[in-house]
């Protein structure tokens, strides 16, 4: 279905997925609602554009990952790899609404590096498990794991210094 | 043995923030390799149809002309030859 590049197809993928890779772009560029939704529809774009060349050696999820997480680092780059959180008003309106743990981890994630915040997300956030998580980053299932012990130990501080018994 | 990220790791998945709603989008359409196609079709037809309608204007009037110089009549100056003046009188 999704080879034959319909509309329908195009719409069950983003429904399934859209959610999740919105979450996953808006903490990688600093909880921007604005740009997470920009990135979020070029990620699809480019993923749909791609759609002829996607080989089935993944599942269409990590696929759709990998590309928004490429996405995320073009847009860093573009940016000189600052982070930042922009004053629009659904930003602010979401800030009043998120707790403040959840508004804590988020910003201990973005003094984090792009690569070790990126692993963490996907671990903790998205629920990948370490296969899927090899496939995005590209890189061997035992590297992973190695790493994401290392990223806890970077992450965990950064919680501890905001008052959290972790 | 034991995970000694425990609390970290139950503390970041009680501490999840929410799915995220994106506005629907629309599935970028793929470019059709028949518009481009039909659309400089439709201008080579558009120019020939052109061409053909100068061409034939122009054959029109090279034989008004021909059939003037033919007549050997100035049609400013000359009465109408008589063959034609009868053909008019007839027709009116």
């Amino acid at each position: 279905m999704l080879i034959s590049k319909s509309e329908e197809a195009f719409h069950a993928l983003y429904a399934s997925q859209a959610g999740g890779v919105r979450r996953f772009l808006r903490g990688m560029v600093g909880g921007n609602h604005q740009v997470a939704e920009e990135l979020t529809q070029d990620a699809f774009i480019k993923a749909w554009k791609a759609l002829p060349t996607f080989a089935f050696k993944s599942t269409l999820k990590t696929w759709v990952y990998t590309v928004a997480l490429n996405t995320a680092r073009d847009w860093l780059r573009g940016h000189g790899g600052k982070t930042f959180v922009a004053l629009d008003p659904e930003t602010l309106n979401a800030a009043e609404t998120e707790s403040a743990e959840v508004r804590a981890v988020r910003e201990a994630l973005l003094e984090l590096d792009e690569e070790t915040r990126a692993l963490l997300m996907l671990h903790y956030y998205e629920d990948l498990d370490l296969q899927e998580i090899a496939k995005i980053l590209g890189i061997p299932q035992g590297t992973v794991k190695s790493r994401l012990f290392t990223a806890k130990g970077k992450l965990r501080p950064k919680l501890v210094a905001k008052g959290f018994a972790v | 043995m034991k995970n000694e990220f425990e609390k970290l790791d139950r503390f970041m998945r009680e501490h999840k923030p929410a799915l995220e709603t994106s506005r629907p989008m629309k599935a970028p359409r793929a470019r059709s390799w028949w518009l481009p196609v039909a659309a400089g079709a439709a201008l080579a037809v558009a120019l020939v149809v052109t061409v053909n309608i100068q061409n034939h204007n122009a054959a029109l009037e090279q034989e008004a002309v021909a059939g003037m110089e033919a007549l050997d009549w100035d049609m400013n100056e000359d009465e109408l030859p008589a063959d034609v003046s009868d053909l008019v009188a007839l027709v009116d």
